[in-house]
């Protein structure tokens, strides 16, 4: 590795609260255990949307960061995005962690009868919209002409406070989005490839080795750029057990897959607290992985792990 | 009058570049307004601004106590109104259920010119704002939701999360031509009334700019509500402010800088969107509109937050 990164977690935030004190709580707990980030996703199936809850978080808090989980750039115009994020980062005091995507569910699209376009031109948009993002961020006005967009004179403000811009985090799993990470992203979240479908269990996507090419593959793209990302990835769900073997064999069933197939999942963690420490440990040496997320029902189970590793 | 409805004063923020320069600038334009009595903090949603409405009202929202927050307007064409019910439902239970719902069918064509947007001819839009409205309702008040409309499809979605005033938000929807006012006279439970929007700017309306057309308005809007019409509180916003002992002289110079638009002395006098003259004039002329229209809420530039200040203390609340 070129360098080692302190391990930091983040937490995929909540999408069944009610009220605003069941936030204000979950924030204020995240932020006390050791959380460096609340996340929180952009889907329109059953779940919160993340500006106006994001802000919320970030005014109940000191030092928490905020951050979308991610951004689909199908939903709004970059121009939108860019001065909402600004104002998110301006009002937070420099929080905001800025996730972008592709958009990967099409459920969301469905249910709402908006065109679910094939990957190449939903990554195409992205590109684009990360373009104008950053124009927006470092240019006093900005024009930009391109295939989906077309920005004119557009006076770039307000600007975010962390110069030149808020991280930009971008996760995917398939070539063409590691391609733009390597290229743009000061975070890149390495993600399963999601097929359109969705629903089958790819074997290859859940295993260790296709993350470890995943990573190869971003840092041959990145070349000097690499020791500049940082890595993320997400895991889904933690487990905290003295018996890895039964936990898999019963995952695994549900889903018509082996227990070693579970347990070779990166996306999953299951095991000791000293298992899960181990692994993380390894992983970075191993891949440079210093950023995870857990769900947010997880971050009680996960808590220990996070108080060993946070900030090392 | 059906009932006269007290009186409550709003400020629009509608931002140029660095006129809320930081964080702590925001805070204090929240807290003053709720110090001296201002019911609403309002932001405008124009891609011209530098601020649009949804972060910074919910940092407005955390740093005031009883301020309520609200949109005016949320132009319709930028966001799925899937999108904008999720936020609106975060933004008003997040606040403690002060959040108020301003809708309007996209107005400035320079924020769709500088974007690459198409703007469209103004019934379409309108049409697409009705559907808005009714899908918005429809979440806000349904388990789940099937929507079939010219615009917008829907399927099988779950209205999530709802917001915390029952059965919803209020809604504000604001325009000036008949089809809006129809709109609000069934939809709204606070109408803006506002001079009629032409696509091309910088002319002057004189008759859109005249007690009389506000009165006919009214009188429209009443027409059209039927019974309803005593549920809706009227809106209207004040442009510009100019507190002086000297009405013809500020109204002599005020048309002198407009003189492109051959606007004369008496019309900016008879302007409803200018204030024009003493703080006592200003609470005679509220009171006389009230009684005359029943208009009891109105907004005033954010610039102007302690200019007006004498007036909401004055007229707030009774």
């Amino acid at each position: 590795m070129s360098k080692v990164r302190p391990f930091r977690f983040g937490l995929m935030g909540p999408d069944n609260f009610t009220t605003r004190e069941e936030w204000i709580r979950f924030a204020r707990r995240a932020e006390d255990l050791g959380y460096a980030t609340l996340l929180i996703g952009d889907h329109y199936l059953d779940s919160y949307l993340p500006i106006a809850a994001l802000m919320c978080v970030a005014d109940a808090t000191h030092t928490l960061r905020i951050g979308s989980g991610i951004f689909d750039t199908n939903y709004r115009h970059p121009v939108q995005l860019a001065k909402e994020a600004a104002a998110l980062d301006l009002l937070s005091g420099g929080r905001f962690e800025l996730g972008l995507g592709a958009g990967a569910i099409q459920a969301d699209y469905d249910a709402v009868g908006q065109p679910f376009e094939r990957p190449g031109v939903r990554i195409r948009r992205l590109e684009e919209t990360v373009t104008i993002l950053k124009h927006f961020f470092t240019q006093d006005t900005v024009t930009f002409a391109g295939e989906h967009y077309t920005v004119t004179d557009l006076p770039a403000v307000p600007k975010p406070a962390q110069r030149p811009y808020p991280p930009i985090f971008i996760g995917g799993g398939g070539k063409k989005m590691l391609t733009l990470m390597a290229r743009e992203a000061d975070i890149a979240g390495v993600e399963l490839k999601i097929s359109d479908g969705l629903g089958a269990y790819d074997a290859y996507e859940h295993s260790e080795a296709a993350l470890a090419h995943k990573v190869a593959l971003l840092r041959e793209i990145a070349g000097e750029r690499f020791s500049a990302i940082e890595l993320h990835h997400g895991i889904y769900p933690v487990i905290i057990t003295e018996n890895r073997q039964e936990v898999a064999e019963q995952r695994g069933r549900k889903r018509g897959v082996t227990a070693e197939q579970i347990l070779d999942d990166p996306f999953q963690f299951i095991g000791t607290v000293e298992y899960l420490v181990e692994t993380l440990q390894r992983q970075r040496e191993h891949y440079g992985v210093s950023y995870l997320t857990v769900l947010f029902q997880d971050m009680e189970a996960f808590a220990p792990v996070v108080a060993r590793l946070a900030g090392k | 009058m059906s009932s006269v409805r007290p009186f409550r004063f709003g400020i629009l923020v509608a931002t140029d570049p660095g006129d809320i320069p930081s964080r702590e600038a925001w805070i204090t334009l929240a807290r003053k307004a709720e110090d001296l009595g201002y019911s609403t903090l309002l932001i405008a949603d124009h891609y011209i601004n530098e601020y649009l409405p949804i972060a910074a009202l919910m940092f407005v929202a955390d740093a005031t106590h009883m301020l309520r927050i609200g949109t005016a307007v949320f132009d319709n064409n930028y966001r799925h109104p899937v999108l904008l019910a999720k936020e609106v439902a975060a933004l008003d239970w997040l606040s403690g259920g002060r959040f108020e719902l301003g809708l309007g069918a996209g107005a400035l064509k320079i924020d769709y010119d500088q974007t690459g947007l198409t703007f469209d001819p103004p019934l379409v839009r309108i049409r697409r704002l009705e559907e808005s409205v009714s899908l918005l309702k429809q979440l806000f008040t349904q388990d789940s939701v099937t929507f079939a409309g010219e615009y917008y499809r829907v399927t099988d979605l779950a209205g999530f999360p709802k917001p915390a005033q029952r059965p919803h938000p209020p809604f504000f929807i604001g325009g000036g031509g008949k089809k809006m006012l129809q709109l609000a006279a069934r939809e709204a439970d606070i109408a803006g009334l506002e001079h009629r929007v032409k696509d091309s700017a910088d002319t002057f309306d004189a008759y859109e700019h005249s007690e009389a057309a506000l009165a006919e308005k009214v009188a429209f809007l009443r027409e059209t509500a039927g019974e309803r019409f005593a549920a809706i509180e009227l809106n209207h916003g004040i442009r510009k402010l100019i507190i002086t002992e000297n009405r013809q002289q500020a109204a002599e110079q005020r048309a002198r800088e407009r003189a492109a638009t051959g606007v004369t002395p008496a019309q900016v006098l008879d302007d409803p969107y200018l204030f024009i003259g003493t703080i006592e004039f200003l609470v005679e002329t509220l009171q006389r509109q009230r009684e005359q229209y029943g208009i009891s809420y109105l907004h005033v530039p954010f610039q102007d937050i302690d200019t007006f200040a004498p007036v909401v203390a004055r007229l707030a609340g009774k």
